[in-house]
């Protein structure tokens, strides 16, 4: 597999009010993320996670190397890095259909495929019935549905999520880690994903990176190769899945 | 929004209005200071109607409030207009804020009224005075509630608009104007009531027509029962203009009901 997301030694500091110190947050930090894979970044809070994914995204500028997608480097924002965040960031007065409707109006697409293709991905989130409602009237699962949609259907070529069912109950998220994973099958997407949720991690993950923080270094990369779809049920109870966890702890521990 | 009317409000105006009937027919306030309750009543369904054909305001009423009207839409429109501008330019690029912020709150300093005279001389009494003076009167409320509304959305949210496609111009017109729009609504309910204020300022210096024109004829001529009525008809046109502001913004934001 090749990679489709090189991240080739980062560094991003700040500096600190009124000194000259500079507390660096990323000091030459590489990785690569290959296509069609997910994969996530775990680590405690604070330790910088969110950070990465604002630089790959273009959201924040860096002090040193460089991103990039499908070998072309990352400048500013664009639609084909599509990014979930922790809230879904709707946008209050449109109604659901709207939202998702909000990108695809910057690009060429005739009325007639444009609905269809809302349509589609309303069906794919479950959002049927909710096309006319507005984000305040949706529960806090149903908006961030809505906010996947709204990405996914600008098919972008990497997907990034930062820490997107942090806030929902336990019932709920794993509902939509359910969703994800088949969303993820079936459009083939590559998602680098962000948590501090152990079992979130290896549930999900292809790759998972466990990083340290100040300045963030990867300490280790673990291999997850369960059969998707995983089922959380299967897994919960799994003798290898119980290993992983119990070492990832041990050696978050250690740090 | 519909709110249960509460009964026990009333009572204060029915008793008040009775103390108005009840001094001027026993004349503890001669008719020459306060006019029955009565007579106003009949004086503004005449100002309406025309029913008593001798009076000179007989039937008066449409033409003098299309007058009044006209010249609060006109300076709302230009003032507010100007304020909105400039408040959305001010809160989308530091340079323009940077110039005109201090200059704004230097001539905000002026209480609206204090432009009159130096309003006469330049634009000599009647129509054009009116309408510069409305339009102070708009331009400061809504320039500083555009500005604060459109200076305060999430940063996040032009983060996810930038990453679904959205260029410059487009953050202005997709996020920061609807973002702003419950701040600029208030902005222009405060600019439009200080208009009507101010349109009764303007057409008491001196023009024919409009409804301070009548109040200030009236006083003139001892009928102090149409001064009352003006002030009735003023008022009851503010409280229309600013309800068909919240109808065109609940036009335009259907969900804030909807919850």
């Amino acid at each position: 597999m090749k990679p489709i997301l090189k991240i080739e030694n980062i560094s991003k500091y700040y500096t600190k009010h009124g000194t000259k110190d500079r507390l660096h947050v990323l000091d030459q930090l590489s990785f690569e993320i290959n296509e069609g894979e997910i994969v996530t970044l775990l680590g405690s809070s604070g330790c910088g996670k969110s950070t990465i994914l604002n630089i790959i995204a273009g959201f924040e500028k860096i002090e040193g190397g460089a991103v990039y997608l499908k070998g072309e480097k990352i400048q500013q924002p664009s639609s084909s890095i599509g990014v979930v965040f922790q809230n879904p960031t709707l946008f209050e007065w449109m109604t659901v259909y709207e939202n998702i409707q909000f990108g695809l109006k910057y690009k060429k697409i005739d009325k007639k495929t444009e609905r269809e293709s809302i349509y589609e991905y309303i069906n794919l989130l479950e959002l049927k019935g909710f096309e006319n409602f507005y984000p305040s009237q949706l529960s806090g699962g149903m908006q961030q549905r809505v906010a996947i949609a709204r990405v996914l259907i600008l098919s972008p070529q990497i997907l990034l999520m930062d820490e997107p069912f942090a806030a929902l109950d336990s019932f709920r998220r794993a509902k939509m880690q359910l969703l994800l994973q088949h969303l993820a099958i079936q459009l083939k997407c590559t998602i680098l994903f962000i948590t501090h949720d152990l079992e979130e991690a290896i549930f999900l993950s292809d790759q998972i990176y466990i990083l340290k923080d100040l300045p963030t270094q990867i300490i280790q990369k673990v291999n997850i190769s369960f059969e998707r779809p995983r089922r959380y049920e299967d897994l919960c109870g799994d003798l290898e899945f119980m290993n992983i966890k119990s070492e990832i702890f041990q050696q978050l521990r250690h740090e | 929004m519909i709110k249960k009317f509460d009964l026990l409000g009333l009572i204060l105006p029915i008793f008040l209005v009775f103390l108005w009937g009840y001094v001027t027919v026993t004349n503890i306030a001669p008719s020459y200071i306060l006019p029955s309750p009565s007579k106003v009543v009949i004086s503004l369904f005449d100002f309406a109607f025309g029913t008593n054909s001798s009076s000179p305001y007989s039937g008066q009423m449409l033409e003098h409030t299309l007058m009044s009207l006209k010249r609060v839409c006109t300076g709302f429109l230009l003032g507010g207009g100007l304020g909105f501008v400039l408040g959305i330019a001010s809160a989308a690029v530091q340079y323009v804020n940077r110039i005109f912020a201090t200059s704004i709150h230097i001539l905000r300093a002026m209480p609206g009224i204090g432009w009159l005279p130096i309003a006469m001389v330049w634009f000599g009494v009647g129509e054009k005075t009116s309408i510069f003076l409305i339009g102070i009167a708009a331009f400061f409320p809504i320039y500083m509630n555009t500005l604060q509304g459109a200076g305060a959305v999430d940063p996040l949210q032009y983060r996810a608009a930038r990453m679904l496609g959205a260029k410059k111009l487009q953050l202005l017109t997709s996020i920061m104007i609807p973002s702003a729009l419950p701040q600029i609504l208030v902005g222009l309910r405060i600019g439009l009531s200080i208009s009507w204020a101010y349109v009764v300022l303007g057409e008491l210096t001196g023009v024919n027509k409009g409804l301070g024109a009548v109040m200030m004829d009236a006083r003139m001529l001892g009928r102090l029962e149409m001064i009352l009525v003006m002030m009735v008809c003023i008022a009851v046109l503010g409280r229309i203009t600013d309800q068909f502001l919240l109808l065109l913004y609940r036009f335009i934001r259907p969900f804030e009901i909807k919850k």
